[in-house]
């Protein structure tokens, strides 16, 4: 188990011919540089699930072309959010890596949403859509034709709603924490930050559009709004990605840490290349977020 | 004579076909009943056979096995990879005293654990293929989708950082491909293995193996092997009661195969929470909630 990476690692990704942000952002610090689903599951038994447009179900995948790294630089930032992007950039090109909920494996939220890095199943029932990422390795529930809880405890993920309108799917995510990531580089987003996605199926079924309208008062000075595509990617299984099996401390040199809430409690000391045999934890006194 | 031998034959064929229709029916009715929240109905920390004996453990198995239960006794539990949040792993978390919620569809079966997000997917007939790749996506040629560098036509959406190396990130260094599905995948081993399954009527039949044999089958720190192969029948034994009769099969730890029974109990609602593990021992709470056994 000693030898396991702590975090997203090469392996998986390279068999499959594609390198995670995650991986590429290690490898460059280390070179020092559903009635959705009425019309699926209780629609005429003639509609072919594939083209349905109003039935997601199945497996996908980001396209090549979109970026893992950055959502963009040319957001309307406010001043604070312009520093933390400039700040993660800087580190980023100094071949350092903000210390961020992905890199310490937590969910990240957006960051699932515009760029996963592998397949993406979706599970479409009467009263919901489930996605299920490899990685960022994310279940994020999309509660169809309901409001939001009143009580709201913020998280990583957030909470969705969804309706149709159409044959376009219009989900409504709040209740942030705040620790998430707009994307791998860090663009940031607050707790306020309203995401609203319309997800359309193209005629053939096999093209997902997600139109995505970030509107974070706190962090930017007016709503915008982004477009990512995922394609079909029948029969694959999505692999286990453990990613917080071996947190080993020599894993955890390249990052910098901005806050204390993604220390690590537990950590497998390694001292001059040797790895300890027992694990130790030591909760670290954390000041989180107001 | 022919007309009365038909009519009795339609009959009896109606009659058929009918009693056919409805177990049919009923086969659906209950998948569709395996649909939403559970929870194992006695938090299980030591796992038995289904007679309630002990499992039939190899010598060096059963000296690990005894080990690890003296010193979770003595309140070390650092053979336990889930203390700093890996995965539980199959069976041990739908063992824990955390709720699930099973999700059917046509292709997939979900098991959405509570703990610490994490699924274990059951791959139904159809849905797996190892040679399955995605299609090449518009405008990138077969070529490129199989590999090199960024797509043509400059950066992907975003651009590359202000003053950032030509050609480094976002689109990466020459060579990398982001986002490109790439061709056939084997399953990797991994905590959940892989699940798959089908129906026997209304009994859903998981078979499970590609596990990588470093998570517990239960929290008292029963070992398993790579080897390890599960086979499971999933039914409904009353409308919120489910049973899960699961084999275990693996040469390496046990001297046969052998047959545990778990029992779930229908939970009135899903969670809506979210479980981040690592958050919660950061502070102090521990990683898995103590089963009462």
């Amino acid at each position: 188990m000693k030898t396991m990476a702590y975090g997203p690692s090469l392996k998986g990704v390279m068999k499959r011919g594609k390198l995670t942000a995650s991986t590429v952002l290690l490898a460059l610090a280390a070179m020092a540089v559903t009635p959705g689903l009425q019309a699926a599951e209780s629609a005429p038994a003639q509609k072919d699930p594939i083209t349905d447009p109003q039935n997601f179900d199945g497996t996908w995948t980001d396209l090549p072309s979109n970026s893992p790294f950055l959502l963009g630089i040319d957001l309307p930032y406010r001043p604070a959010a312009q520093d933390i992007a400039s700040e993660r950039l800087e580190f980023f090109k100094n071949g350092h890596v903000a210390a961020s909920a992905h890199l310490t494996c937590r969910p990240t939220g957006v960051q699932g949403v515009t760029s996963p890095k592998g397949p993406v199943l979706i599970l479409q029932t009467l009263d919901k859509l489930v996605f299920v990422q490899e990685e960022d390795r994310e279940i994020r529930k999309v509660n169809l034709n309901e409001e939001h809880p009143k009580d709201l405890k913020p998280s990583y993920t957030g909470d969705s709603v969804a309706h149709w309108e159409g044959n376009t799917l219009v989900i409504d995510t709040i209740g942030y924490n705040g620790k998430g990531q707009m994307d791998e580089v860090g663009n940031p987003h607050g707790k306020k930050l309203h995401m609203v996605q319309r997800l359309s199926k193209s005629a053939d079924g096999n093209m997902l559009t997600n139109v995505i309208t970030f509107d974070d008062p706190e962090y930017y000075k007016e709503p915008f709004t982004k477009t990512r595509q995922w394609q079909r990617f029948s029969g694959v299984k999505l692999d286990d990605y453990d990613c917080a099996e071996n947190p080993r401390t020599d894993l955890f040199d390249h990052l910098t840490w901005q806050h204390d809430w993604f220390r690590p409690t537990c950590v497998f000391t390694v001292t001059e290349g040797k790895v300890a045999e027992k694990i130790s934890c030591n909760p670290p006194t954390i000041k989180d977020l107001p | 004579m022919i007309k009365k031998t038909s009519f009795k034959f339609g009959l009896a064929a109606a009659v058929a076909l009918g009693a056919a229709a409805t177990a049919c029916f009923a086969a659906q009715a209950a998948q569709e009943m395996i649909d939403g929240v559970w929870l194992v109905q006695n938090p299980t920390l030591a796992l038995r056979a289904a007679d309630g004996s002990a499992p039939p453990l190899k010598p060096e198995a059963e000296k690990i096995y005894r080990e690890r239960q003296a010193a979770r006794a003595k309140g070390d539990a650092s053979f336990d990879s889930a203390t700093w949040c890996a995965s539980l792993g199959a069976p041990r978390m739908f063992l824990v005293n955390y709720p699930f919620e099973i999700i059917v569809r046509p292709k997939h079966v979900a098991f959405l654990s509570d703990w610490n997000w994490w699924a274990r997917i059951v791959y139904m007939p159809g849905s797996y293929d190892k040679n399955a790749s995605a299609p090449p996506p518009p405008g990138i040629s077969e070529a490129r989708a199989g590999g090199g560098g960024p797509p043509a036509g400059g950066p992907p959406p975003g651009g590359p950082p202000p003053g950032g190396p030509a050609g480094g990130p976002p689109g990466g260094p020459p060579g990398f491909q982001f986002g490109a599905p790439g061709a056939a995948r084997e399953p990797e081993p991994g905590s959940t293995g892989f699940a798959q399954g089908n129906w026997e009527g209304d009994t859903l039949v998981i078979k499970s193996d590609h596990f990588s044999g470093k998570t517990l089958i239960d929290s008292a720190g029963m070992p398993h092997s790579k080897d390890l192969k599960l086979i499971e029948r999933v039914r409904l034994i009353a409308p919120d009661v489910l049973e899960d009769r699961i084999r275990f099969e693996d040469a390496e730890t046990f001297t046969k195969p052998w047959e545990a029974v778990v029992i779930f109990k229908r939970q009135s609602k899903v969670s809506r929470g979210e479980d981040v593990c690592l958050d919660r021992i950061q502070a102090g709470e521990p990683a898995v909630r103590e089963s009462k056994e």
